[in-house]
């Protein structure tokens, strides 16, 4: 299992049927599109009543068609995230970078700080495993030759604190 | 001026050294949300400050205006988080617009010490001026501005890898 500065591996299992059964039939939740109130669905009410002292009232799912991406960033509203594979994470690849001592542009559609220079790739992995990842971080993701399709949760404590509450407290 | 804090760890009083003959206690608010910061007493004279920024060159980024080359030996010398000012990150600007929401990219937060002017931080459940010394955790979602024409503040900020908790603690 990954524990490192950028990601941590968690020893968990998600109802993930449950999860993509309601992406797809998510809400007109009158948040950005990709956003969805965690108090609209059951399981992720559950979720987040238990763990309202990391989860954000806010979750995020992010599909991508095959061999596409998101660039270089940061994200600019949650420090820390815990991300649930859903599917086709096969042959995907997340990549953390070193911190460029400047030139992060806000980017207000993605709600994250674009790194529009060369910085040097750091660590890379496949998301397999439900995982915590610090999006406080430089990071890209690419999909492999398949749908991707993941839910990630803002958590609303910085990377090393959500790491000690899910070893006290777990997160399932 | 010099000032030294000399924070304990395991200890949640901070001890001031300082060479300055008085001190003021700053009264502390019967409540806040140290989920979002802290506030704290510290001795600084602001019209040092103040005279530094103003003879300053200064350099316009977004919402900020940036003092250059502060002088380190006329700053607070303050041992942060069992560290000097010279092994930290630090800035004294004046703010000219809201930052708008978000959560610090590069640090966990600032160590704030307004210099003119009150600056507003908004979190999403919570409002604080920052007119007194103040740590706020930049890993909660905020933002913040000024109060009026001329907000000047000198921050340190909270290394990336300190974890809040700790901070408040050290401090």
């Amino acid at each position: 299992m990954i524990n490192n500065k950028y990601v941590f591996e968690l020893d968990v299992k998600f109802n993930t049927d449950e999860l993509i059964k309601i992406v797809n039939n998510r809400k007109v939740s009158g948040l950005r599109s990709h956003q969805q109130n965690a108090a609209d669905y059951e399981y992720t009410n559950y979720l987040y009543n238990k763990h309202h002292k990391i989860l954000g009232k806010i979750w995020n799912y992010y599909h991508l068609t095959p061999h596409t991406g998101f660039r270089k960033h940061i994200d600019a509203r949650r420090p820390t995230a815990l991300n649930i594979p859903l599917y086709g994470h096969e042959g995907s690849t997340t990549k953390f970078y070193e911190m460029p001592a400047d030139g992060l542009e806000y980017n207000d559609r993605m709600v994250a700080y674009d790194i529009n220079k060369d910085v040097q790739e750091t660590f890379s992995f496949t998301l397999t495993n439900p995982s915590i990842i610090n999006v406080s971080e430089p990071h890209s993701v690419e999909s492999g030759p398949q749908d991707r399709l993941i839910l990630s949760w803002g958590i609303v404590v910085g990377f090393e604190e959500a790491k000690q509450y899910i070893k006290e407290h777990g997160i399932n | 001026m010099c000032i030294n804090i000399t924070a304990v760890r395991g200890r949640e009083d901070i001890r001031l050294r300082e060479t300055q003959e008085t001190e003021v206690r700053i009264p502390q608010p019967l409540q806040e949300n140290i989920m979002y910061y802290k506030r704290f007493s510290f001795n600084y004279d602001k019209e040092v400050l103040f005279n530094i920024f103003k003879s300053s060159e200064l350099t316009r980024k977004q919402v900020y205006l940036h003092a250059n080359n502060l002088p380190l030996d006329q700053l607070p010398c303050m041992n942060v988080f069992n560290r000097q000012l010279n092994d930290l990150e630090y800035s004294m600007a004046k703010i000219v617009g809201d930052t708008g929401f978000h959560v610090s990219p590069r640090n966990n937060g600032l160590i704030l010490f307004p210099v003119n002017g009150i600056v507003r931080f908004t979190f999403l459940e919570d409002t604080v001026d920052a007119d007194t010394p103040i740590i706020i955790n930049g890993k909660q979602q905020h933002t913040y501005g000024p109060t009026c024409d001329d907000t000047i503040f000198f921050a340190i900020k909270i290394p990336s890898y300190m974890m809040w908790a700790d901070a408040i603690n050290l401090l």
